[in-house]
């Protein structure tokens, strides 16, 4: 017994360090963003959610495989997502700087390649803004649950609000193609 | 005297009695296990394992696709230009474009940035010291330019598993093209996850071997 007995402890002290490193939150998890929910269905009433700098609802989402914008177009499997948003607070700060869509652990960002998106677009308090988020996704991401995450910075946020709205992508009707629309604040 | 003999005696015993033990029956294992490592060391020279681990790089032509372990990228043309009226972009006295087109994929779950970073992702593709594509032996006199080739808008960023048409636009001195062919150093990357002083949600396509190399046959300056 008197010989077991320090192997005992060696082996649960061992044990006890295992099960609080496994326990410790990594270290990012320290800075990471406070997600604000919310949540679309295609014939839902638009839900708005509010962070610390925007107020937003999904109003709108289609795939297609070919978006226009002007003279321009490009084809491809798109998400084109509908959006109003205002600021809540201030316009200061009030913009979508950095839209990202997150789907089975891939994540992509609103395409930067039609001109005049929703990005970038001063907000205003009380007036919503309606604009368009165009993703473009590899040919087999067609269902499944996503998120679209907004925030206002360009890149994802430490220890601020970002909103993650949930959609499912089976839900969502496909169109031949679509116009992308500048930005329009106003009822 | 005597005591030195005698300390020598001692040494001599001690020598025959290792002597003994090291042929004896007890020392089997030890000679096993000795000669077990030596047959494993003259293994792995034979077979290369003391070797420099330098992989040769995979030749390819225009038109071939080089698949690495964060993106691919398939050479489409390459040619040279004194300017690009779309872009508005021209070479200066002495210099000339080097225009490469290119498919490439993003191969990891997150979008890069082919000329800058994205939220906290620094691709390292072009335009910056040890680029993960590079013209071999030419030193541009600029950073290069990139864009799309289809008049989209904005710098061009890859999303992952999305393939895209890629124009880079190298400007080199003249007299650095002399055969009418150029090669494409295509350097294969690791996923660095922070950096010493940034943190850990940080990701850096840091170079690693040279993977594949594209001959182009650029031509003649115009």
């Amino acid at each position: 017994m008197r010989k077991a007995l320090p192997w005992l402890v060696g082996a649960g002290l061992a044990a006890a360090a295992v099960a609080i490193t496994a326990a410790t939150p990594a270290p990012e998890t320290l800075y990471t963003a406070f997600p604000i929910a919310g949540s679309f269905a295609p014939d839902a009433d638009p839900q708005p959610v509010t962070s610390r700098t925007l107020t937003a609802a999904i109003v709108d989402a289609s795939f297609t495989e070919r978006i226009h914008a002007g003279a321009w177009h490009a084809d491809g499997n798109w998400l084109v997502i509908t959006v109003t948003a205002s600021a809540p607070r201030s316009e200061e700060d009030s913009v979508i700087a950095l839209a990202s869509l997150h789907v089975g652990g891939e994540v992509f960002h609103a395409s930067e390649r039609p001109r005049d998106p929703l990005l970038g677009e001063r907000l205003r308090i009380g007036i919503d803004t309606a604009g368009m988020l165009a993703f473009e996704l590899p040919a087999d991401v067609r269902g499944g649950d996503a998120e679209l995450r907004l925030s206002s910075e360009l890149i994802t946020p430490r220890l601020d609000d970002v909103i993650a709205v949930g959609l499912r992508l089976d839900d969502i009707r496909t169109v031949p193609s679509i116009e992308v629309e500048p930005p329009e604040a106003g009822p | 005297m005597n005591r030195v003999g005698q300390a020598w005696g001692a040494v001599r015993e001690r020598a025959a009695g290792a002597a003994r033990s090291a042929v004896g029956r007890s020392s089997i294992p030890f000679w096993s296990a000795g000669g077990a490592l030596a047959i494993l060391l003259v293994s792995v020279v034979a077979l290369g394992g003391l070797d420099r681990a330098e992989a040769a790089p995979v030749q390819y032509d225009v038109g071939d696709e080089a698949r690495l372990s964060l993106f691919s990228i398939t050479v489409l043309d390459a040619r040279l230009a004194d300017e690009i009226e779309e872009e508005s972009v021209s070479a200066d006295e002495g210099e000339v474009l080097v225009v490469v087109t290119a498919r490439m994929e993003n191969l990891a779950e997150y979008p890069v940035g082919v000329g800058r970073a994205v939220d906290r992702v620094a691709s390292r593709l072009v335009g910056v010291t040890e680029p993960l594509l590079s013209l071999s032996g030419v030193t541009p006199t600029s950073s290069p330019y990139v864009w799309r080739t289809d008049d989209s808008a904005g710098s061009v960023i890859l999303q992952p598993r999305v393939p895209t048409e890629v124009q880079v636009v190298w400007p080199v001195p003249e007299d650095a093209i002399t055969a009418g062919v150029l090669t494409l150093d295509v350097h294969d990357a690791d996923a660095r996850r922070g950096q010493i002083i940034l943190s850990s949600d940080h990701i850096t396509w840091r170079r690693a071997d040279l993977a594949a190399q594209f001959t182009l046959d650029v031509g003649e300056a115009p």
